[in-house]
């Protein structure tokens, strides 16, 4: 993939962790770019992996394998001292706001806390920081600074959580579906929060999600995992307009808007994601492929480039079978 | 506050009530610390203040003994009565609880704070750190505490500190414990994620995230252990191997009553109503702040 202005670059990155003594891949090999001011979506089912990218871009925990470059720099190389002072500029929002708070602190030394780890020492300077931070996530400062995230409700609590990633003025926010635990009418306030602030702050954004009407109008680019690899990446429009992997075509037949399926669009997605202790030979998908053939068994489909900025790993892309 | 407090308790026990009405009754049940804690308190305080006003009261010499008023009963100068030397028993109770509250109040203070340490490492770094921690805990409880309790006060001798140290190493186990499954349930929450995420250092976390939200549940905690220290101490005495005579202590009025049990069965009656009593409020208070402040009550 083109590099040229990527911000962050994943190279072969897999993710394993033991359970009961036996080794599984969550993540295995997978390789993306995220451009400079650019918002990338993660979509796909609960399990598939998604989570697991974005703990282990943040390195927490850091990946098996594989390479994970940002601004330059090879994160695995650097040292302790090293990864502290990038920290900062690597940001992640949770999914459960009120869980990302620590219930016994007040909102100011919560947000306020990035800075003390930064060493600054200066407490007015802090509480000008914070004040201006909370404003611009739309918390009102002085009502907010000296009470504790139960005294809030979950949207406003991920207002704060956004206020703490952006304090130390971050490049990169990951976003570990922000909006999942909130109601419908909140969500829409804060994606149209991070987009401000996206602009505001010049950020650049991973915007994991399983909701694909949300990550639609956010993303300039999506990217679709399935059991630990992707299977298809393309910009948002291209992707919500003509899928080219059936997965992605199942998964937009999910989405309830009419409108918003595609003429390619195939059945809604039956059965389960299968366990990737034991994942299916070949395609990890055919199993659940209502286009599912011999060779998808036998040969695993390289995630390859099917048209300029599309990428799909399947051996019958639907954009060719159409044509 | 009484009235509500009773009414709900009676709905608990009543087992043909309204269900709404005793669901609303449980959970305003859970708010209020009910009638039977402010009793509890009550008696602990009562007990406190009597210890400590030993001081300045002119409270009778627990030591004198009075040979023209052996084994009386309740009466005007020896309000509860004397025991079998004529020793005022009102101001050996007072005197006896001073030391019951001494080792009550500071050995758990010791345990919780090696305890803590201890519980939090293993439960955040878990891994090596907690199979080190569990070993060295299993071995604190695979000693008998009765007999190394009496080898250390035999032969480091039978003072105060020694007895808060000896007592105080039986408490570290539990408050381990306790702050160890309160720290894995925290360490998992996002908060510490994001902490690590903004560079906070292990000790950072352990302090300034964690340590508050695993504090609460371990206090709470404390006032159990409370009760355990007083019936160890209670113990030793009892067993000839805590502060020395002639020093009143409960256990000790206990076991000098056995003698005289058919004589003056109320030389051993009164310590034990008085250790039962106060075992019982620090258990009650224990417990209800313990659901009070238990997690999954809390978070909801």
């Amino acid at each position: 993939m083109n590099a040229l202005n990527a911000l962050l670059s994943i190279e072969d990155m897999t993710v394993e962790y033991t359970n009961q003594g036996q080794r599984f891949a969550a993540i295995s090999d997978i390789t993306i770019d995220i451009a400079e001011g650019e918002t990338l979506g993660l979509v796909g089912e609960s399990g598939c992996g998604k989570s697991t990218t974005g703990r282990a871009i943040i390195q927490l925990p850091a990946p098996t394998m594989g390479k994970v470059t940002f601004e330059g720099r090879d994160l695995s190389e650097l040292n302790h001292e090293e990864m502290r002072q990038v920290r900062r500029r690597l940001q992640i929002i949770f999914q459960d706001p009120v869980s990302s708070l620590n219930p016994r602190r007040k909102v100011k030394d919560i947000v306020a806390e990035p800075l003390v780890i930064a060493g600054m020492k200066d407490a007015t300077e802090r509480e000008r920081r914070v004040r201006e931070v909370l404003e611009a996530v739309g918390v009102d400062p002085d009502t907010a600074m000296d009470r504790r995230p139960h005294q809030f409700s979950g949207g406003q609590c991920q207002r704060i959580c956004i206020a703490r990633a952006l304090i130390m003025e971050p490049k990169l926010i990951v976003c570990d579906e922000p909006v999942s635990a909130l109601d419908v009418s909140v969500q829409a306030q804060i994606l149209n929060l991070l987009e401000d602030m996206k602009e505001r702050y010049g950020l650049t954004l991973l915007f994991i999600s399983h909701d694909l009407a949300v990550v639609k109008n956010i993303s300039d680019r999506v990217a679709v995992m399935y059991l630990g690899k992707f299977c298809e990446l393309a910009d948002s429009a291209r992707i919500y307009e003509a899928p080219a992997h059936p997965y992605t075509a199942g998964l937009m037949a999910t989405i309830p808007d009419l409108s918003t399926i595609g003429a390619d669009a195939g059945p809604a997605l039956i059965g389960e994601i299968p366990s990737p202790l034991n994942p299916p030979s070949g395609c990890r998908f055919r199993t659940r492929c209502p286009h599912a053939q011999e060779r998808c068994a036998a040969e695993e489909p390289e995630f390859r480039q099917i048209e300029s900025g599309h990428h799909v790993a399947c051996h019958f892309p639907l954009t060719e079978q159409g044509s | 506050m009484a009235n509500g407090t009773s009414s709900s308790l009676f709905a608990r026990l009543w087992p043909f009530g309204n269900r709404e009405e005793i669901v609303s009754a449980r959970i305003e049940d859970q708010r209020r610390l009910g009638v039977i804690f402010w009793l509890a308190t009550s008696w602990i305080l009562l007990i406190l203040a009597a210890t400590i006003s030993t001081n300045f009261l002119p409270f009778l010499d627990p030591l004198e003994q009075d040979y023209a008023a052996v084994n009386e009963r309740w009466g005007a100068q020896y309000w509860v009565g004397t025991d079998h030397l004529g020793r005022d028993m009102f101001s050996r109770l007072i005197h006896g609880a001073g030391i019951s509250f001494r080792v009550a109040f500071t050995s758990p203070f010791i345990g919780m704070a090696i305890g803590l340490t201890l519980g939090m490492c293993a439960g955040y770094f878990r891994g090596k750190v907690d199979s080190g921690v569990s070993i060295l805990i299993d071995s604190i409880l695979a000693f008998p505490n009765i007999v190394l309790a009496i080898a250390v006060l035999f032969f480091a001798g039978p003072t105060i500190i020694n007895l808060v140290l000896v007592i105080a190493f039986y408490t570290i186990p539990q408050f381990t414990r306790v702050a160890r499954a309160n720290t894995l349930l925290y360490a998992q929450r996002e908060f510490v994620v994001a902490a690590r995420a903004q560079g906070a250092s292990h000790l950072r976390i352990l302090l300034r995230e964690l340590l508050p939200n695993v504090m609460v549940p371990v206090a709470a905690y404390s006032l159990l252990v409370m009760s355990f220290t007083i019936v160890l101490e209670g113990t030793l005495s009892f067993l000839g191997v805590g502060i020395p005579p002639p020093t009143p202590t409960w256990g000790r009025m206990i076991s000098e009553g056995l003698d005289e049990l058919s004589e003056n069965p109320f030389i051993s009656m009164y310590p034990s109503l008085f250790m039962f009593l106060t075992i019982l409020s620090l258990n009650l208070m224990g417990d209800r702040l313990r659901t009070m402040t238990d997690v999954k009550a809390s978070s909801l």
